[in-house]
């Protein structure tokens, strides 16, 4: 390497670390805008459960349209922290939803296991694809309370 | 004068410096000491489920205790390190011991990085999770938490 030729290699050199720099902030911002979109479809689904579940009574289960509101509000507050624009209250119902919505009698305890299985799997789905741990441990807990639900509504007391 | 030099530098430490704060991306804790406390709290909640006499929960505890043990195996760790404590019949002390589990679980999902790691991660969770609830049913004490496993 001649004298004049170092001058060269040491700005592309920089250039490189540079573009390296640049690269990395879109992979992260990727990983942001993956849990951003897991959060809208979780939060979704919650409104849509809780609608559901308000006004129908399933034994052994408590409250779950106020906790589903409670799982949609800490959702909705994970998304706010990624600066993301809120999702609309009231989205249609997804079909497990729907099914608990429209049941009756004997059909309800069937649908909201159904609505929960659904959902548990949802859950699951989504922890694997959530990089932010905070996001990921709030959408964990959410899962242990759907699979809670899941379990109680399969082995009837 | 400002040379050439002197804008390269300022704009590679500028472009450096945008990629810092709070895009910082840290490495994950190792998954080892995590799962190791997702075994003992795990065999705790089993004993406490054996001692409380249900066998379906204590026998599907140990089932996940098992693959535990198998992941830490695989990982180089010890699953022996994980102790086996034992339990009276105390439904409330066994509700605790649960709840460890859950928080045990949840708080080691952010080490399981892999694909696979973290599919078994929420598939203990979700089982420990579903298991807990029908023991407190089975003493009158069904869940009312939305937020089972939240760390304290």
């Amino acid at each position: 390497m001649t004298h004049q030729d170092r001058p060269r290699l040491r700005r592309r050199d920089l250039l490189g670390a540079a573009l390296a720099a640049g690269l990395a902030a879109p992979a992260v911002a990727r990983g942001e805008d993956r849990d951003a979109a897991i959060l809208r479809d979780l939060i979704a689904r919650e409104d849509a459960a809780a609608f559901a579940y308000r006004g129908q009574q399933v034994p052994g289960l408590g409250d779950p349209a106020a906790q589903d509101e409670d799982h949609a509000k800490a959702l909705r507050v994970e998304l706010q922290g990624l600066i993301e624009p809120g999702v609309p209250r009231n989205p249609p119902l997804d079909p497990a939803a729907r099914r608990l919505n429209d049941a009756g009698g004997d059909e309800r305890r069937a649908a909201a296991l159904a609505l929960e299985a659904d959902l548990v799997a949802q859950y699951h789905e989504a922890v694997l694809g959530i990089t932010e741990p905070a996001i990921l441990q709030t959408a964990a807990t959410i899962l242990a309370c759907h699979a809670q639900r899941r379990a109680l509504l399969s082995y009837p007391p | 004068m400002v040379t050439r030099r002197a804008v390269v530098l300022g704009g590679g430490a500028a472009l450096l410096a945008a990629g810092c704060g709070k895009d910082e991306v840290l490495s994950p804790p190792p998954a080892e000491p995590a799962l190791l406390r997702a075994l003992a709290a795990e065999r705790a909640l089993g004993a406490s489920m054996a001692a409380l006499d249900q066998p379906r929960l204590a026998q599907r505890s140990r089932e996940r205790a098992t693959r535990l043990a198998a992941e830490l195996s695989e990982l180089g760790a010890r699953p022996h390190d994980a102790p086996a404590p034992e339990a009276r019949a105390d439904i409330a002390a066994g509700l605790r011991r649960g709840h460890a589990a859950l928080e045990a679980y949840v708080a080691a999902l952010p080490a399981l990085v892999t694909r696979s790691r973290r599919g078994l991660g929420a598939d203990l969770l979700a089982g420990a999770a579903g298991d807990v609830a029908l023991l407190g049913n089975a003493f009158g004490t069904p869940p009312a938490d939305p937020f089972p496993g939240t760390p304290s």
